[in-house]
């Protein structure tokens, strides 16, 4: 009963997975449409001839300001490493 | 504080003399890289990294390295805080947080784009002094011993 039981489960996701592949688009095909939406309209929408710029500063600004804040936190971890060593030496 | 190693580690006349050739170019390489960060590829963490190369540079050139800690902490903060001062300039003109407010221009000149370029500077200035930071942190701790 069990073992019938995950050979039906296992044929159910066969399918599911089987149908899902057929889905997918051909290799080289776009499924989203931002890319091509960046590439037309970023100098208008941003302003700046590096599109790389337009991306990283404009459409995802609060990406770029988690990426400073990440630098930020490191910077304060290897100083509080560092500083704890060089305090601890001179007891 | 710096005495002991700096006589043990003297540099050689080749790295000497090369380090404060190319100590200037990198540095203002890299400042250009950020400046131009809208226009060419490239941008404010790159640039950052080229200047705290080339301070790693003057340091293995020169030997010693007399940046007082308060000044770069100093810059570090002050650029996080034009960041940030520069996206809100979009909320009290009615927008978004980091909302471009500031007219376009006219694309491909230096004072283009609005608020990315100057985001660039400060993001270049605030990297740039943060791998310096963590440099002279491990820098410290190596004469320790």
């Amino acid at each position: 009963m069990k073992r019938s039981l995950g050979y039906l489960l296992l044929g159910i996701l066969i399918s599911v997975l089987i149908l899902t592949v057929i889905e997918v688009n051909e290799f080289g095909e776009h499924s989203i449409g931002i890319g091509e939406h960046y590439l037309d309209e970023g100098l208008e929408e941003a302003g700046a001839t590096n599109l790389v710029t337009n991306i990283v500063l404009d459409y995802r600004g609060y990406d770029t300001l988690g990426e400073v804040t990440v630098l930020f936190t490191a910077t304060t971890g290897v100083a509080a490493l560092f500083w704890r060593e060089k305090h601890g030496r001179k007891k | 504080m710096e005495g002991k190693s700096e006589k043990i580690t003297e540099p050689s006349v080749i790295i000497k003399s090369v380090a404060r050739i190319v100590f200037p170019l990198a540095f203002t390489y890299g400042v250009y890289i950020f400046v131009h960060g809208h226009l060419t590829p490239g941008g404010g963490f790159q640039g950052g990294t080229i200047i705290a190369s080339s301070v790693i540079l003057i340091y293995l050139g020169v030997g010693r390295l007399n940046i007082p800690e308060s000044l770069i902490t100093a810059l570090e903060s002050i650029a996080a805080l034009c960041f940030i001062g520069l996206g809100c300039i979009g909320i009290f003109k009615g927008g978004n947080f980091l909302w471009n407010a500031i007219g376009l221009g006219e694309a491909g000149t230096l004072l283009s784009a609005g608020i990315l370029g100057p985001i660039y500077v400060f993001i270049g200035i605030k990297v740039g002094t943060e791998l310096t930071s963590i440099f002279n942190n491990m820098r410290r701790k190596s004469y320790e011993y």
